[in-house]
């Protein structure tokens, strides 16, 4: 039996310093890059002295849909998209907050739609923030939303295990080889969409529940707090069907373009833009927010 | 509680010390251990079902031990009849009810007859139909007095319940385990490490294997009508890995739980894929069940004896059975009728017993002539596995009318959330599995045991799928 505990030992020592080797590397690897991999760590390398006019939040919604280079060059008004595919209403708060924390802005937009109702994170969009879970403004946030949090920071390599470590080792593999991001060039707007999508009469449905998201409100408080202006606006969906109106009733300035792109060769599909309807919503946004 | 929680990590340590270190003074108290050790672990999904198994204990328990003190034929009839009706009933209840009257109204409807009796909202017990199978090769044997009814209702609890192989199996005999609960279990150190060893394998080919290409899977599967006949071939061999990681990998985290604790359960599975028919592939998939059958249905009807048509019809009855064994769904029905379809030729060409060895037995690598053989028994397999998974008969064959337009695209590889890696693990996985086909196990006997599965604990942590917790497949059989 001792022979046997000596062998229970040796594998679990073992596999706890696996675990432990791990997670340094794929935190140093993650926190290191040769080029940006996610709006989080992008977001940590631009200097706190950059100066910006706007900031733009939201999901592969703002990501795709929102170019600010057109914005400059029309308005001569620098900002930037902070968007990134999967966010949710936690993790656009978690981004803002991290956001006024670096650097000073007068006015911010965030896009919300049917995630709106969502109070959890999602499960690939969080990943950019878990290399910095040690950062007090990730952890406390984090640990009011997840029970497990306390094994997230403290359990070496469950961060990236839990929320799927093939996703960590994809991103392994792509720093160390891949080339620059465009949205790094592109003040964080991502011209990779395409596609023109084909015709179609089914619409995108969906149904809102009249209930008040306590991630908005915290962002709302922090925003008052800095006195930061916020913006909440839907970006085009092709076809949609459901009751945005509601978020009127929750949303201070809140501005709904979700219908205003009809045409299918505007979209890549029926959630986001490509590069031309791009073009064509950024313009819209221009004349809605900053032409008076 | 599963495998591959939180919660059997700590349970397996704590159970594994009591049972070595606190109750190894007397076999009863290890028995007991287990038995407790087992309700804990089925009651930690359902409590409320414990109840079920206690009962199907007791009454064959009590059941047997009459069968050891009659003599007369048509009592001891009556009273194997009286166990296969609570066992079956219980399980008919449970598991086939709501099909039964889904099914009786829709005959109704075709002849226009509209009718409503109620569906009844039944949760299906967890391993019901395994242990209810364990339990019925008790009462079996000993009605054909090939076993002494057992006096030891806890080593008989024990063996209802025990735990690793509770909710899917290895279906055991009561010929095979029950006598192990009546010998003093001594510890052995090759054995444990072995059963470490097939742990870390187990997993390795739940969660990395299996739950990984359960995401493509059921992805591909609920929106086959979008996807082109590249895609779908990808979605079936997905499942047919998934099916196969998920299921022996449990039988193999079975088997490996159970050594630590000084059992032997029979092996459920042996590299079926290698298999150069279908006679082959049923000898080596899901043995425990299918010897099951072909102890307590086939042989009873009659077995190989009698004519091409009574083998014939035999075959089809097991099939059809096996099928519905599997689920309340005519999806699992189809999926053995087509398993007995394939296995007609072999029958009248009488070539069901031709590949009984191991493919390549002697060399490294399968003749051309086997690897046809090899490639025609999988996509035969994925064909009736399409069935399997479906959610319809309808869908079944409308995913086989998509797959069949011939369309190339490979959509599925190149979205953004979805990854390639999971193609070269499931080569490894065969690769390994090739490598290891003659052996009980893929780490014995390789030259370095404690760096073979020191990778794999690696592969687990970098591959592994924990984002989702997938319930293992033959649970819910």
């Amino acid at each position: 039996m001792s022979k046997f505990l000596r062998y229970i030992f040796i594998l679990l020592g073992i596999s706890l310093l696996m675990l432990v080797v791990l997670d340094a590397l794929y935190t140093y690897v993650y926190t290191h890059p040769r080029h940006v991999r996610n709006k989080v760590i992008w977001m940590k390398e631009i200097p706190s002295s950059e100066k910006f006019d706007y900031a733009a939040f939201g999901s592969s919604r703002t990501f795709y849909n929102l170019d600010p280079l057109q914005i400059e060059k029309e308005t001569g008004l620098k900002g930037v998209n902070m968007g990134y595919p999967g966010a949710n209403t936690f993790e656009i708060m978690l981004m803002v907050k991290m956001f006024l924390q670096k650097f000073e802005v007068k006015r911010i937009f965030i896009q919300v739609d049917d995630q709106y109702n969502k109070s959890h994170y999602d499960r690939t969009a969080i990943i950019p923030f878990m290399p910095f879970i040690h950062d007090d403004i990730i952890y406390e946030n984090i640990k009011k939303v997840e029970t497990n949090a306390v094994y997230l920071k403290y359990i070496p390599f469950y961060r990236y295990m839990k929320y799927d470590s093939k996703l960590g080792f994809r991103e392994l593999m792509m720093t160390s080889f891949n080339e620059v991001n465009q949205f790094e060039v592109n003040y964080g707007y991502a011209p990779t969409m395409k596609k023109n999508m084909k015709e179609s009469n089914s619409p995108y449905k969906f149904k809102l529940k009249d209930v008040k998201n306590k991630h908005i409100v915290e962002l709302l408080r922090v925003c008052k707090e800095e006195q930061v202006e916020v913006m909440f606006y839907t970006s085009p969906i092709y076809n949609p069907e459901g009751n945005l109106e509601l978020l009127n009733t929750h949303l201070p300035n809140y501005k709904d373009f979700s219908n205003s792109i009809l045409a299918h060769d505007m979209f890549n599909d029926p959630y986001h833009l490509n590069t031309s309807g791009t073009k064509m919503f950024t313009n819209l946004f221009i004349t809605t927010y900053f032409e008076n | 509680m599963i495998f591959n929680s939180l919660d059997f990590a700590l349970f397996l340590p704590l159970v594994f010390v009591l049972y070595w270190f606190v109750f190894n003074k007397s076999l009863q108290r290890q028995n007991i251990l287990v038995v407790i050790a087992s309700y804990v672990f089925y009651g930690w999904w359902d409590w409320r079902f414990l109840s079920l198994i206690i009962f199907s204990t007791l009454v064959d328990f009590f059941i047997g031990k009459q069968l050891g003190k009659t003599l007369s034929s048509s009592k001891r009839k009556l009273l194997l009849w009286g166990s296969i009706v609570v066992n079956i009933g219980f399980l008919g209840f449970f598991k086939y009810y709501n099909f039964f009257v889904d099914n009786f109204i829709d005959a109704f409807a075709l002849f226009g007859q509209q009718i409503s009796p109620n569906s009844l909202n039944i949760i299906l017990p967890v391993g019901i139909s395994f242990y209810t199978f364990q339990t019925l090769s008790y009462t079996i044997d000993v009605y054909r007095r090939r076993l002494e009814p057992t006096k030891d209702i806890v080593a008989f609890a024990a063996f209802v319940s025990f735990f690793p192989q509770l909710v899917a199996g290895p279906i055991e005999r009561a010929t095979h385990l029950l006598p192990q609960f009546k010998h003093k279990r001594v510890f052995n150190y090759t054995k444990a490490v072995s059963g470490i060893q097939l742990i870390v394998w187990g997993l390795f080919k739940k969660v990395v294997i299996a739950d990984n290409c359960a995401q493509f899977a059921n992805d591909i599967f609920e929106n086959y009508n979008q996807y082109s006949t590249a895609t779908l071939v990808l979605g079936a061999v997905y499942f047919a890995f998934q099916i196969y990681g998920d299921f022996s990998g449990y039988s193999d985290i079975a088997i490996g739980t159970s050594r630590l604790l000084g059992f032997d359960l029979m092996k459920n599975f042996a590299t079926p894929y290698f298999s150069r028919d279908i006679a082959e592939f049923w000898r080596r998939w899901h043995i425990s069940l299918s010897t099951w059958f072909r102890d307590y249905l086939y042989i009873p009807l009659g077995g190989s004896r009698g004519g091409t048509f009574m083998v014939i019809r035999n075959v089809f009855v097991i099939f059809l059975v096996s099928g519905f064994w599997h689920g309340a769904n005519w999806t699992f029905i189809v999926w053995g009728f087509l398993n007995a379809l394939y296995f007609l030729p072999l029958i009248l060409l009488k070539r069901n017993r031709v590949h009984t060895n191991t493919i390549a037995e002697n060399t490294w690598s399968p003749s051309f002539r086997e690897i046809i053989q090899m490639g025609t028994t999988f996509a035969l397999t994925l064909v009736a596995w399409i069935f399997f998974r479906a959610n319809s008969v309808t869908e079944a064959f409308q995913y086989i009318k998509r797959l069949l337009l011939f369309e190339l695209d490979m959509e599925r590889l190149t979205i953004e959330r979805f990854s390639v890696e999971i193609l070269p693990l499931i080569a490894l996985l065969v690769v390994i599995e090739w490598f290891s086909r003659n052996k009980e196990q893929p780490l014995q006997n390789v030259k370095y045991p404690m760096l073979f599965c020191c990778s794999l604990i690696l592969l687990i942590f970098m591959f592994g799928s924990y984002s989702q917790l997938y319930e293992f497949i033959y649970f819910q059989f």
